[in-house]
């Protein structure tokens, strides 16, 4: 090598590696380190994904046949029986996707579009996929627990109606 | 070794630079001069603290050879680096992004071309209105100003460079440019 190009800033960084004995970091502390950025990400989209399961949850198993007793309008129904709690928290976990996707090394590329719909899509997907399993493998009550107590709460006291849900509860 | 390394790429001196730490003063002697300025236009650091942030840079481009992304630009990720470092000093010393110009007249050219304004003569009043706008300048767009006019970078370079989609990119550069001409406006010079 042509040791004219060496100058002076030169010498002393390589003179601190040595000292210091850094070294280039291996591709298996650069790949687990990649694999860590995309964890939060993954995380978020899970946690987003169950609260979509629980909305379908929601939606699906709304006391549809008790509409009028609860509200005559269907938007105030829906609004009543879908936990509200899950829709906030669905929003937050979106914007916390846009966060933790761009900390990973190519996130920054994309348009906060692009991931919204990225990370809507996936989550749209799993959340099905985790309702689906959930109707049929057994009843998870992560999903199904909280809805029912939304249910019993706002569902106005009819001895019909109690005797219905009792029976409901009671099965299988 | 007879290797003629001048001719060498940067990418090509990445990957020899892995096995072999004598080509790192290479990548040094062609990024050094060009680091320091950009360094000392983004800020009031003295020459000490430019090296020592110069070196700091160069430590990092070592240890992370291996991440080096084959699909960027070197040039990008080394001035990636050393704009991060910059925001770690500005932490470290609560400074903050401190645009200057030199009294070059290439970059008001070059300015003055970017907004279609074709001129022979800048006049120092021009100068010093040209520099309060951009010092008053949020730093997202100093930052911009800094790569696009006087760094010479293209709209994907500066993307990768700031880690922002190219999108945002190209929104800032033109409401500095709208910003400038509206200074200019105001003086009469631009119609």
């Amino acid at each position: 090598m042509n040791k004219e190009n060496k100058n002076n800033l030169g010498e002393s960084v390589i003179q601190r590696i040595k000292k210091d004995n850094i070294n280039p970091y291996s591709y298996l502390y650069l790949n687990i380190r990649t694999v860590l950025f995309w964890v939060p990400t993954f995380i978020i989209i899970m946690i987003g994904a169950f609260a979509f399961a629980g909305l379908l949850f929601g939606f699906v198993h709304a006391p549809w046949e008790h509409r009028l007793d609860i509200h005559p309008s269907i938007f105030i129904f829906l609004i009543r029986v879908i936990p509200a709690i899950w829709l906030v928290g669905l929003s937050v976990f979106l914007l916390s996707i846009i966060r933790a996707l761009r900390t990973t090394k190519a996130g920054y590329k994309y348009s906060i579009l692009k991931i919204l719909l990225f990370s809507v899509v996936a989550i749209i997907t799993i959340g099905t996929f985790i309702f689906v399993l959930d109707s049929r493998v057994k009843h998870n009550k992560i999903i199904r627990y909280p809805a029912e107590r939304r249910y019993n709460r706002i569902l106005p006291p009819h001895p019909m109606i109690d005797i219905r849900i009792q029976n409901e509860r009671n099965l299988p | 070794m007879a290797v003629s390394v001048d001719k060498m790429s940067d990418e090509e001196l990445v990957s020899f630079c892995i096995d072999d730490i004598q080509f790192l003063p290479v990548i040094i002697h062609r990024y050094e001069s060009k680091l320091f300025s950009y360094i000392s236009r983004k800020s009031n650091a003295t020459k000490e603290d430019i090296e020592d942030i110069l070196q700091e840079v160069f430590i990092k481009v070592y240890k992370n050879l291996r991440d080096f992304d084959k699909n960027l630009k070197f040039s990008s990720w080394i001035y990636r680096i050393t704009h991060n470092e910059m925001i770690n000093w500005y932490r470290k010393t609560k400074n903050h992004n401190t645009l200057s110009l030199d009294d070059n007249e290439h970059i008001y050219s070059t300015l003055f071309s970017e907004i279609d304004l074709y001129r022979d003569a800048i006049d120092e009043e021009m100068k010093i209105n040209i520099n309060k706008t951009l010092k008053e300048l949020p730093d997202k767009y100093k930052e911009i100003v800094e790569l696009r006019f006087f760094e010479d970078k293209s709209y994907e370079e500066i993307a990768d460079i700031l880690c922002i989609p190219i999108g945002t990119v190209s929104v800032r550069i033109n409401r500095v440019k709208d910003k400038l001409r509206n200074i200019l406006n105001k003086n009469k010079i631009y119609e």
